[in-house]
């Protein structure tokens, strides 16, 4: 047994009994930290297979922005807010979700996809690097949608705060 | 020279010159953003916004009937090419139209669209500022809003690449759950602005789904490339279509087809009421136009299933939305149903993936700007009066009380139902000819049957503003410049039902040349 598939084995592992951990688990702050743990599990996931800027983003943008969102909402929100209210609806959820979960596992195995095409062939990659590779092509042919998506936060951005102040009464004399 | 060298290299300038309608929209949406910090004259902002769009719009209507003039008339390029205008067009618009590295087009198709995406706007900021006022809801934000959401539609009607689709998707839906959130202390809007988001953002995530599959499957962004690999395929694996079904799904939610139109109605109504012009004419028409030009460019060789999907979507639209609508009280949400019913006809004539199927599609979404912007405008108009509530009770006897905006309401009503003399008679017509052409009589008599059905609701309108008597006799007002506007919608819809044939043409010519592959 080589080091990546020890590697590959203990990381998966460690994921799903963290997720475990983030479904079962009655305190609310267990549950965050478990989620952490399975997000950390995949981004090892991530450098095992050689996507060193995926995994470098997996911890940078889930295990760390996002949760601290969560932790965040945990801090602000009062605790009866955060229980389950109607657990009738996992009658619906559990099966749905895995229903879900069913076809998205069936069509990932059994889809024919396409091998990888373009001038970034697997020696390309070795000599220049998951992020060079990623950067060179978001910088040049994908500048355009980069520049929208800057749009597109400006305009989330104003919104957050229009929708979030407090309404004052106008004063309509003009 | 390493790969990245090369990479970078090969890059040239992209072709700015025809971008400059969305370069002209982003600078008057940036002048408002700025200027709105100094001034509080809000004729200014508003008037500096209705420019910025004119300016854009007389371009995109120049460029237009050039590139039109070039392609119908048996002009020699040696001729055309002496004339500076000419040759202007051909370098830029018949040449080099493929520009910031292949993300983004600007062909015939785009231009008619993108004119017409204009135009509803306009009508939409004319009627703003003084429902805003009445309603003490003003927010300058509305402007550049509209204009930020204004300019992810005109991406997303140029795109001809999933990328870019997707990222013009996201900016229009993003402006557009904040505008419909800001209508000042109403918990309904801030109701139907928080389903909107929460729905809208299932759909995009299942669109950016769909897109990785698509991705997967055929290694790249571009319609045309995934095109080519879907023909070289014997048979349909299972990983396309799970893409394709995805896509479908965010399509029809975006779309607001029925079963996912459920954000719809509570968005619309409540939404203040210009803003949901603004959602129920200009963002359909770019949803319509994208999904068109999906299916012509980068499935060519599905038509069909993509039809037939798209029938079963149409006909449970008409069907839905019409039923559900003859039990509305409020007309603002009547109509919100109305347009679910609207979505219907217009989608189902991609059941016929013919040249005429997909002219039928574009002149009736072209046409349905008119007739739709008419009558939510002219809601608007209404509510700013003191005690209107939409109710159907509020039109009673309103002929009596103001006969020129009751008079414009028939028209509409009229047009929205598909009475002769009427556009809205002449875009039925065109989807029933092409289903009927292509032999789906089922979808062909479900588009009669519930367009008869339609005529319980948009007679009630009309009934009860011509045959009561009206409850009370308070006046009316609508400003001269509202009447105006209105009056121009509505004759647009009696001289384009009347005739049809310079929409019809332009819509037929966009259709082949997009079925073609010409200005790709």
């Amino acid at each position: 047994m080589d080091l990546h598939a020890i590697a590959f084995w203990s990381f998966s592992a460690l994921a799903v009994i963290s997720a475990f951990g983030v479904v079962f688990a009655k305190n609310i702050v267990y549950n965050i930290l478990s989620l952490i743990a399975a997000l950390i599990a995949v981004s090892g996931l991530f450098f095992n297979l050689g996507a060193e800027l995926l995994g470098a983003l997996q911890i940078l943008i889930y295990a760390v922005a996002i949760v601290v969102f969560y932790v965040l909402v945990i801090s602000t929100v009062p605790e009866y807010k955060g229980q389950s209210v109607d657990p009738k609806y996992m009658l619906i959820s559990i099966p749905t979700g895995f229903a879900i979960f069913l076809e998205l596992s069936y069509v990932s195995i059994y889809g024919a996809w396409a091998s990888s095409t373009g001038i970034f062939t697997p020696e390309v990659m070795q000599d220049v690097g998951n992020i060079k590779a990623v950067s060179s092509m978001l910088f040049t042919k994908y500048l355009f949608p980069f520049e929208v998506a800057s749009l597109i936060l400006l305009v989330a951005m104003i919104g957050a705060i229009l929708l979030g102040r407090k309404e004052q009464v106008m004063e309509e004399n003009q | 020279m390493s790969v990245i060298e090369q990479l970078v290299s090969g890059l040239g300038m992209p072709n700015f010159v025809i971008l400059i309608p969305e370069i002209i929209i982003l600078l008057t949406a940036f002048t408002v953003f700025i200027l709105e910090l100094f001034t509080k004259n809000r004729k200014v902002i508003s008037s500096i916004s209705i420019l910025g769009l004119v300016a854009s719009g007389g371009f995109i209507l120049v460029i237009m009937l050039g590139i039109l003039k070039l392609i119908l008339t048996p002009i020699t390029l040696k001729e055309a090419s002496s004339n500076p205008f000419y040759s202007f067009i051909i370098n830029n618009f018949l040449e080099n139209f493929v520009t910031l590295y292949g993300l983004y087009v600007v062909d015939l198709f785009s231009l008619v669209f993108k004119l017409f995406l204009v135009v509803g706007t306009i009508f939409v900021f004319i009627h703003l500022r003084p429902y805003l006022e009445a309603k003490q809801t003003y927010y300058a934000e509305f402007y550049y809003l509209i204009l930020f959401s204004l300019v992810g539609m005109f991406i997303m009607v140029s795109s001809p690449n999933l990328i870019s689709f997707y990222i013009g998707l996201e900016l229009m839906s993003v402006s557009l759950y904040v505008l419909i959130g800001l209508y000042r202390k109403d918990y309904k809007s801030k109701e139907g602005a928080y389903k909107y988001l929460i729905i809208g953002g299932t759909g995009t995530a299942i669109v950016s789904y769909a897109i990785a599959l698509l991705y997967g499957r055929t290694g790249t962004f571009d319609f045309k490339e995934i095109a080519q690999s879907i023909i070289t395929l014997e048979s349909v694996d299972v990983g396309l279509i799970g893409g394709l079904v995805l896509l479908l799904v965010g399509l029809a939610l975006k779309a607001s087809a029925v079963p996912f139109h459920h954000w719809a109605p509570d968005a619309y109504q409540g939404a203040t009421t210009p803003i949901t012009a603004f959602l129920a004419v200009p963002a359909k028409i770019a949803t319509y136009a994208i999904i068109l030009r999906i299916v012509v460019e980068a499935f060519p060789s599905l038509t069909e299933t993509w039809g037939f999907a798209w029938a079963l979507f149409a006909a449970a639209s008409m069907i839905l939305g019409n039923l559900v609508a003859l039990r509305q009280r409020n007309v603002k949400r009547m109509l919100a149903y109305s347009s679910i019913a609207h979505t219907g006809y217009i989608v189902a004539a991609l059941a016929a993936p013919t040249g005429m199927g997909f002219a039928a599609l574009a002149f009736y979404s072209i046409v349905y700007l008119f007739m739709g912007a008419g009558a939510f405008l002219l809601l608007a108009s209404l509510e700013k009066n003191k005690g209107w509530n939409n109710t159907l009770d509020d039109f009673k006897g309103l002929a009596k009380r103001e006969p020129i905006i009751a008079l414009l309401m028939l028209i509409f009503m009229f047009s929205l139902l598909g009475i002769p003399p009427t556009v809205g008679f002449i875009g039925k017509l065109g989807v029933f000819l092409a289903l009927i052409g292509y032999e789906v009589w089922w979808l062909a008599v479900v588009l009669v049957i519930t367009s008869i059905v339609s005529a319980g609701y948009y007679l009630k309108v009309v009934a009860n503003m011509y045959m009561y008597e009206p409850s009370n006799n308070s006046k009316i007002n609508v400003s001269l410049v509202e009447k105006l506007s209105l009056g121009v919608l509505a004759i647009l819809v009696l001289i384009l039902g009347i005739y049809p044939t310079q929409i019809w043409t332009l819509t037929t010519t966009i259709s082949s040349l997009l079925m073609a592959g010409v200005g790709r």
